[in-house]
């Protein structure tokens, strides 16, 4: 059995965070050891909420707790984490954790926030970057806001992609680099990879379905863990095989999104009466947000696809 | 977690509640982490209810471990309000073999709970099931009398106890009331279950299980996963064949899990600390054919 501590937000309703996370790891065989760095209602995207984030005592005390009973894991995930403070409390132990056993894959998904909002304190953009400097980071997730705030300067040509996927590499020795969203055109979203042993950049370029969801990058991060650790075990990671994990984390993305959007025109049609034109979800507006919470419970058949579908391209400078 | 996943993996959307934030189950030895504080989980189902209607949006509300008194009274304030179509489901988890493993002060806390709400399955281990129902269960007549007396204070229609010892045989015990609207929905292909029933308006079954020599850490909450999934299933009705299905579903996971333990540790196990529900998730998928069943006279 592989195990993966999964280090995310939790909420009661809907799906982002460790309820978009752990259930597609868990059908494809993870055992996975869930800490809520909060205890939310729902995502704060219905405009109302309740519950808390975790305090850094009690964080920290699940970690020395795990480290008592010898907890080893085969992978780290982690996601939301809303504070300075408990960065801090998620660095230490991922380092623990790497010197009990150093071959842990640590995949990082510096969730900050999206197209120009930040969504955690101003704090963690600093406290990230240090523990960008700890060195126990394997794969980092960005989207194309979070690596400007990581790198310190807006992407706006390829060049400054490859400058800010460079220095992640070379300034922070993160072998595996995943930009899980960039500006593309109109109709599209990019998806750029790179390995650290590797100068070609390949992309993806990713059709938009134009509504609100929330959680995807939390489940495409632990689809790129679940596709990418096989190879990793294998010793056979590289820019190929990092780029087939993506393609394949991608296409089973799309697919739940495409269903997404599906069961939730039907379930908006039939409780509201009503077709608009194109109902999406709204953000803040809970009356149509929750008809598109991801149906990751309803896609269970898709995580295991093992091929991707889309077409990679090699990013030209 | 337990109950989670194989809920999950069966399908449902599950909006989970947590009533505590520990590092792992106490079955370790050691234990980081704490409960959640009673007024925050509160806090959530509020939160729940500014963006769902609480009492409706549910097929089922499941309620599993509360560690303090408050946390009960949080969950009964809830399980109150809901709609007649809501199935609710208790597992009034007191403790085990003997022994208490909440406060005291929580046992009329869940008498209360289970007084007041519409209740419509139970899963009680023996231990619970007998300071419930205040009634010692050594033979067939003294868990008739009990189950009588348990169905006098709670009028709960359907009752699940996994494990109860008998001459030495271990059970799997299903009892159901049907009040008479319920009655009257029965289909004929329950005929058996139609005609024990009037006879005494409650109808106990049982199956012989096998005696696993082994302590298992969170066997309740899957029980309750699986059977609740399976009463759902079958319009809230407990019936011999959602009993059955569950039974061998759970056996199959508690007996593997002991395998996976052995070949682990290379040596006889007594505790399995972490069912391989996860691992044996396949099982979730069988469609076993139904045991024998025995009924109560």
């Amino acid at each position: 059995m592989k195990s993966v501590l999964s280090i995310q937000s939790h909420v009661a309703h809907g799906y982002v965070g460790g309820k978009a996370a752990v259930f597609p790891l868990q059908t494809q065989g993870w055992e996975v050891d869930n800490v809520n760095t909060v205890n939310f209602s729902n995502h704060t995207g219905y405009g109302t909420y309740k519950g808390s984030a975790i305090s850094s005592a009690d964080l920290s005390s699940i970690f020395h707790g795990l480290d008592s009973i010898q907890m080893q894991y085969d992978a780290v995930l982690s996601g939301y984490i809303p504070n300075a403070e408990l960065i801090d409390e998620v660095s230490r132990y991922v380092k623990r954790v790497k010197t009990q056993k150093p071959n842990t894959i640590y995949l990082f998904d510096p969730v900050m926030g999206d197209q120009g909002f930040l969504y955690v304190s101003e704090s963690c953009v600093a406290r990230y970057r240090q523990l960008l400097n700890e060195r126990i980071i394997d794969i980092i997730t960005p989207n194309q806001f979070e690596l400007e705030l990581l790198c310190g300067f807006k992407i706006n040509s390829n060049d400054d992609l490859r400058s800010a996927v460079r220095m992640l590499h070379d300034e922070y020795h993160i072998k595996y680099v995943v930009i899980s969203s960039l500006e593309g055109d109109a109709d599209h979203i990019r998806c750029a990879v790179s390995a650290y042993n590797d100068a070609h950049i390949n992309e993806f370029q990713i059709p938009i379905i134009k509504s609100y969801f929330t959680g995807v990058g939390d489940l495409f991060s632990a689809l790129l863990l679940d596709k990418f650790y096989t190879y990793v075990e294998n010793e056979d990671a590289n820019i190929h095989t990092l780029t087939a994990a993506v393609n394949t984390a991608l296409t089973i993305t799309q697919k739940v999104l495409i269903l997404t959007h599906e069961l939730g025109v039907k379930a908006f049609k039939k409780a509201e009466g009503y077709n608009i034109d194109q109902p999406v979800g709204i953000i803040n507006d809970a009356a149509t947000m929750k008809y598109f919470e991801l149906k990751v419970i309803q896609a269970k058949d898709y995580y295991s696809i093992k091929d991707g579908t889309f077409k990679s391209y090699s990013v030209h400078t | 977690m337990a109950c989670t996943f194989p809920l999950q993996y069966q399908g449902w959307d599950v909006d989970a509640v947590n009533t505590t934030n520990f590092s792992n189950h106490p079955g370790y030895g050691k234990i980081g982490g704490r409960v959640v504080d009673p007024d925050e989980v509160q806090q959530v189902i509020e939160g729940l209810g500014g963006i769902v209607d609480v009492t409706l949006e549910y097929d089922m509300v499941i309620s599993g471990y509360c560690p303090r008194p408050e946390t009960v009274e949080v969950v009964r304030k809830l399980c109150a309000e809901l709609k007649p179509l809501v199935a609710l489901v208790v597992d009034p988890v007191l403790g085990d073999n003997g022994k208490l493993y909440v406060q005291e002060t929580i046992v009329p806390e869940y008498e209360r709970l289970m007084v007041e709400c519409p209740v419509s399955l139970t899963t009680p281990n023996l231990f619970e099931f007998e300071l419930l129902s205040k009634c010692k269960v050594s033979s067939w007549s003294d868990l008739k009398r009990a189950m009588n007396a348990f169905h006098e204070k709670f009028h709960i229609p359907n009752v699940v106890i996994l494990s109860i010892e008998i001459e030495g045989q271990l059970y799997a015990v299903g009892a159901l009331r049907e009040s008479q609207s319920i009655k009257q929905k029965l289909t004929s292909d329950n005929s058996n279950l139609q005609e024990s029933e009037e006879r005494d308006g409650l109808a106990i079954f049982y199956f012989p299980i096998q005696k696993l020599d082994c302590n298992f850490n969170g066997s309740g909450d899957v029980l309750t996963a699986i059977v609740s999934h399976c009463f759902y299933k079958n319009g809230c009705k407990l019936t011999p064949e959602t009993l059955s299905e569950a039974l061998i579903k759970l056996e199959h996971i508690l007996k593997k899990s002991i395998q996976i333990e052995t070949q682990k540790t290379g040596k006889q196990v007594s505790h399995v600390k972490d069912i391989q529900i996860v691992a044996l998730r396949a099982v979730l998928d069988m469609n076993p054919t139904m045991r024998p069943v025995f009924w109560v006279q």
